[in-house]
């Protein structure tokens, strides 16, 4: 057994001390083994592939200029993904400009009555075909960006309603209201579903 | 309607948060008798567990390599010491310095001698010197003597001769290579 192959049975907290030692195959063993939730996190967040595929490679770099900063005794993963979280919500940030608010309120009125149909074709076939959790998470993929975002933090990230208002900088009353909004659509979009077939 | 909306909009807080004793009563009296807010909650509950469990998107097959690739090129990141840490380290230090300075500064002042010691001793070490420059100056009129009468004795005039040509020439050639500089000069000088 070689190091490298060592090194995938050492805990997070050992190859972080390796990587503050300059080695940087220890840290490809930790880039490989949260490459998939952190990866996961910004799709759902950023709402494509692409940006999702910048996201994670230069959260996974800041995670590395802030491994001096890591404490060793928490772990591993969650720090990571709050570095990933804090990446997707400034990119967001930069996207919107002017805030989430304002971003909602430009895209609130035509997605507020988005139905299967104002999906892309293709998109709307692969979607007759597959079931309806499938659906539903191609639905949450087009949602309003801030639905998008609470539903995320709410259910992937398992945020509180606290943490999440001050992640987003928003009061608790607009994230509750965002995130009830959230469930209705799509809990309107499950029923028309259904109705369907 | 207005009521089922009060309802329904208690059914969602109960999601996010814990309800109070109050509400959770009204709400468990209100979904006995209204269907429709037993449905939604019905609802609510299957959409609940369907993001408890968010399907996983396909990574890109160079992503490790990507990374990597960014990190070669960016330096180690070595535990840094906080500037405050530095603050107190270098407090500490002067601190210590100031007090091992007063401690001694006490101790000479506590133990000075008398002035009339510090004469004597003044006067005990000019003589000391003026004893040991006397001696000095013998010693090597006697030495250069001794030499002087050794080497004509035995004829070796020229031994100090030889020295100084060897000497010469080792300078004449330090100065011809290092002139030239030819290759690798530096390392055979070492």
């Amino acid at each position: 057994m070689n190091m490298k192959q060592e090194w995938q049975t050492y805990p997070d907290s050992d190859l972080v001390q390796l990587c503050r030692t300059g080695n940087r195959s220890a840290y490809g063993v930790l880039v490989t083994r949260y490459q998939r939730p952190v990866y996961h996190l910004c799709w759902r967040l950023l709402g494509n592939p692409e940006d999702a595929r910048d996201a994670t490679q230069e959260s996974l770099v800041k995670a590395w200029q802030s491994l001096h900063l890591f404490r060793i005794n928490d772990p591993f993963g969650p720090w990571v993904r709050q570095i990933t979280r804090n990446h997707c919500l400034d990119r967001l940030r930069v996207r919107s400009r002017q805030g989430w608010t304002v971003s909602l309120t430009d895209t609130e009125s035509e997605n507020e009555e988005m139905s299967v149909q104002d999906l892309t074709p293709g998109v709307r076939d692969q979607l007759m075909e597959e079931d309806d959790r499938k659906y539903l998470f191609q639905v949450i993929q087009n949602l309003p960006e801030i639905y998008r975002i609470v539903l995320t933090l709410r259910y992937l990230e398992s945020l509180d309603i606290d943490t999440m208002s001050q992640e987003l900088d928003l009061p608790k009353g607009t994230v509750k209201s965002h995130l009830h909004r959230a469930r209705a659509i799509l809990r309107t979009k499950m029923e028309k579903t259904h109705d369907r077939v | 309607m207005t009521e089922c909306n009060y309802y329904q909009n208690l059914l969602q807080s109960k999601m996010d948060e814990k309800l109070t004793l109050t509400d959770q009563e009204d709400l468990a009296l209100h979904l006995e008798q209204c269907t429709e807010c037993r449905q939604m909650e019905k609802d609510l509950q299957s959409l609940q567990e369907v993001l408890s469990d968010w399907p996983e998107p396909v990574i890109p097959a160079d992503m490790v390599s990507s990374v990597m690739d960014q990190i070669e090129l960016l330096p180690a990141p070595s535990v840094k010491v906080p500037k405050w840490m530095w603050g107190i380290g270098f407090a500490a230090a002067y601190l210590m310095g100031a007090l091992m300075i007063g401690l001694a500064g006490y101790l000479i002042w506590y133990y000075r001698p008398s002035v009339d010691t510090l004469r004597g001793l003044w006067e005990v070490s000019v003589i000391w010197v003026k004893e040991y420059a006397i001696v000095c100056r013998i010693s090597l009129h006697d030495l250069y003597g001794q030499l002087a009468q050794t080497l004509s004795r035995e004829g070796l005039y020229l031994v100090p001769g030889f020295y100084l040509a060897q000497i010469s020439l080792f300078l004449f050639c330090l100065v011809v290579i290092t002139w030239r500089k030819p290759k690798g000069f530096y390392l055979w000088s070492v």
